[in-house]
């Protein structure tokens, strides 16, 4: 009677958006031979945070919870990896096996986290994470032995390190030209992309959904409410702290602490609230603009007017780098006056600002 | 209002077996200090279809909440089957709260013994004296920082005798073996100085340039009688803190437990579904994922653990069959936003028999739609109703929702 009524719903999406995109990704280095220098190395990082921000999105878009400590997941993930392979420690096991354990520490700290946390309401929740994300930024900083304190851990050593294919010694090769780690990064940003589609359609993703919605109604129909958090929670715990692991072995420490405070956190957010809450494709778009902005196009336009203005002006006048914080500001508010929803909403957030406006 | 009226409600002897399903002992319920349901006694036969009416919204409401779990009672207790609606403790439980307790424990001692100064002793350690990492060469390098051990270390080419912590050195040597035979030595004047006063070490060192050589004592008293403490110290603040963690992971994870207990989950999972008098469906979903979220909901918790796969294509086929009795079929891919008060309603009742129910409850159904709606949604709820379906809703005025039910239970007079 209902005709593909199940093809339907799996499909739910009726633009394919996913291939065309990776596509021109993965062709993109072929013909700029840019992309073996400094830009490979900015797009990357710029493909890094969007796996962060996929996993924020999981709990801020799906579940509707918000969390202000992001960023703090992404520095343990990238501080256990180095711990787990920098030649300073004994332990100095290979990329693979180190990411996978430090996966699953980040995800067991997160649900350590979360299992209490989660039974807060809205604003508690948040202080509880923007708390964790203080905590961890100041742990990082004091304890020195373990983390190396400000100067970071280091160095870690490449994916691949060690590693020779037919007379090609891998780790070099990822030092030395940041193709590898943009193929890599690329790789992995598409299997989070799918990962977090599927976990979209799934059961667990469609309780998300109820949950964000009506948390009475979800408890009613047997939702355990407090468990579907959870999950969210490791989930973005998990995802996050994959993308610290490809951060500090791309740069190759794990850096600055300060790095993964609050002012990473919230940047991480915007990106995700510019994109459009919940939508997988709205995320990618709100970090390649905030990001992209602030990673690759700014330098570029900074050296370029540099040159001009020295040329015509003979001294420098104006370095659009140091407004940049002003102009992703206006950027945000003209998002939110003129399309609340984001730049590429989700059908579902469409119809739930519809319902609030009712 | 009289109180410790019994009502019994259908023939529990012709419809079941001896106990009912529903049966409401004594409840009582308070808004602030204001009891909004009184010592009510109620029983409810399996498969009948029971009006509330009487009384105000809130206290018919309040009723409904306190049999789901949205509301816990001041007093009195419901249950379904002749079983509390409450997580019974299960050995889960138990080893959930104590694995709990001795991870939060841990985490107090880590931080406790200073987790910073444990890593140089442990970790960094082995690599100063190159000494392999292996399990073994990591539990002797644990236990002498518990034991608060003199260990050695290397710094610019010499080798330092230091407190296992690191943080004081006590004599420097550039041989590795002198260095080594001077740590025994040392550590046994401490260990002896631990188990009984008045051995004076003889250690001594030599300070100055090989012409004038000139002996200086290593360890004098004060030093001695510190390190010698130090052991006690570490012990006594690692376990207190252990303990202190426990105790404390103990008492929060309990505490979760307990008020978790009457999670409407837990009474959903039990067989109890219900409405609410302004619908929540869930408006960013189809009507379809309305329902298909509580069909998968309801066959996960009957027979699946949580790592099992649903079978996908019957819960589609059972969705497809609820949107179809709600008579709701032909809007089926529209968003719950989009729908009418009415449509809402149907939908909350096709949503509420998706995790096939004991017992459904059904707040103010005649609430704000026209009367040849109540008419079809009367209808509806007659013929999902059955032998293994009891109704209970509830109703602000007689009407023809009212009229398909068995019995009408007045709250205000607690009568049938």
């Amino acid at each position: 009677m209902y005709t593909g009524s199940l093809a339907c719903f799996l499909k739910c999406s009726k633009r394919n958006w996913e291939i065309p995109v990776f596509t021109v990704l993965a062709l993109a280095p072929l013909f700029g031979p840019a992309f073996a220098g400094g830009l490979g190395g900015q797009i990357t990082s710029v493909f890094i945070i969007c796996i962060a921000a996929l996993g924020l999105n999981v709990m801020v878009g799906f579940t509707g919870l918000l969390h202000l400590g992001i960023a703090s997941f992404f520095g343990l993930g990238g501080l256990f990896l180095a711990i787990l392979t920098v030649p300073m420690n004994p332990l100095e096991i290979g990329f693979l096996p180190a990411v996978l354990v430090s996966v699953g520490i980040t995800a067991a700290i997160g649900t350590l986290l979360g299992s209490p946390a989660l039974r807060l309401r809205g604003d508690y929740l948040a202080i509880v994470t923007l708390g964790f994300g203080e905590v961890v930024r100041v742990l990082f900083l004091n304890l020195e032995n373990v983390t190396g304190g400000t100067q970071g851990l280091g160095p870690v050593p490449p994916p691949g390190f060690g590693v020779f294919v037919t007379g090609i010694d891998l780790g070099r090769e990822f030092v030395v030209d940041s193709r590898w780690f943009y193929y890599l990064s690329l790789v992995i940003l598409f299997s989070v992309v799918l990962l977090v589609r599927i976990l979209e359609k799934s059961t667990l993703g469609r309780a998300w959904v109820a949950v964000r919605e009506e948390p009475l109604a979800a408890a009613t129909i047997g939702i355990s409410v407090a468990k579907v958090r959870l999950s969210a929670f490791t989930i973005a715990a998990a995802i996050a702290g994959l993308a610290g692991c490809l951060s500090v072995a791309s740069i190759g420490t794990t850096g600055d602490p300060n790095a993964f405070g609050f002012n990473r956190s919230v940047a991480i957010l915007c990106a995700v609230i510019i994109g459009g809450l919940g939508s997988i494709p709205g995320t990618l778009v709100g970090v390649t603009i905030l990001f992209g902005f602030d990673i690759v196009v700014i330098p570029w336009v900074d050296a370029w007017m540099q040159r001009l203005q020295s040329q015509v002006f003979e001294t420098n006048l104006f370095a659009l780098g140091s407004w940049r914080l002003a102009l992703v500001g206006i950027a945000l508010i003209v998002v939110m006056r003129f399309r609340p929803v984001g730049l590429v909403p989700s059908r579902r957030f469409a119809a739930e600002l519809q319902e609030s406006q009712q | 209002m009289t109180s410790g009226d019994v009502m019994k409600v259908g023939d529990a002897s012709v419809l079941s077996a001896d106990i009912p399903l529903l049966s409401i002992d004594r409840l009582t319920v308070q808004s602030g200090t204001l009891p909004v349901i009184d010592n009510l006694e109620l029983d409810v036969a399996a498969g009948s279809r029971v009006a509330v009416v009487g009384s105000g919204r809130g206290s018919r409401a309040a009723l409904l909440d306190a049999i789901c779990g949205l509301r816990s009672a001041t007093s009195g207790s419901v249950r379904l089957d002749g079983r509390r609606l409450k997580q019974a403790f299960s050995a889960k439980t138990f080893w959930g709260i104590l694995f709990t307790g001795v991870l939060v424990g841990l985490l107090c001692a880590a931080a406790a013994v200073d987790i910073d100064r444990l890593w140089l002793a442990v970790v960094k350690r082995g690599l100063v004296v190159e000494e392999p990492f292996t399990i073994t060469t990591f539990g002797k390098r644990l236990r002498s920082y518990f034991r608060a051990e003199l260990a050695i270390d290397r710094l610019a080419g010499n080798w330092r005798i230091v407190t296992a912590d690191g943080r004081e050195v006590l004599a420097v040597r550039r041989d590795l073996s002198e260095a080594r035979e001077l740590r025994n030595q040392m550590q046994a004047a401490v260990t002896a100085r631990r188990i009984g006063p008045g051995v004076i070490p003889d250690i001594t060192d030599l300070v100055g340039d090989a012409n004038e050589p000139q002996r200086e004592l290593l360890l004098d008293e004060s030093t001695l009688d510190r390190l010698a403490a130090g052991k006690r110290r570490i012990r006594f603040r690692g376990w207190s803190a252990f303990t202190f963690g426990l105790f404390l992971g103990i008492g929060m994870s309990w505490t979760i437990w307990q008020r978790g207990r009457r999670l409407p989950e837990v009474a959903a999972g039990a067989g109890v579904a219900r409405t609410f008098r302004v619908p929540r469906v869930f408006p960013a979903m189809t009507i379809f994922e309305n329902v298909l979220v509580a069909v998968e909901q309801g066959v996960r918790r009957k027979s699946l653990s949580w790592w099992q796969m649903i079978d996908k294509s019957y819960c589609v086929s059972r969705t497809e069959k609820l949107i179809q009795s709600a008579g709701l079929s032909d809007q089926s891919f529209t968003f719950a936003s989009d729908l009418s008060l009415y449509e809402r309603r149907c939908l909350e009742i096709a949503r509420g028999l998706a995790m096939d129910p004991r017992i459904l409850l059904v707040d103010e159904p005649a609430d704000g739609i026209a009367t040849h709606q109540q008419d079809m949604l009367a209808s509806l709820l007659k013929e999902v109703c059955g032998r293994d379906l009891t109704v209970v809703l509830t109703s602000a005025s007689e009407g023809s929702l009212t009229e398909i039910c068995d019995y009408t239970v007045n709250l205000s007079s607690h009568s049938v």
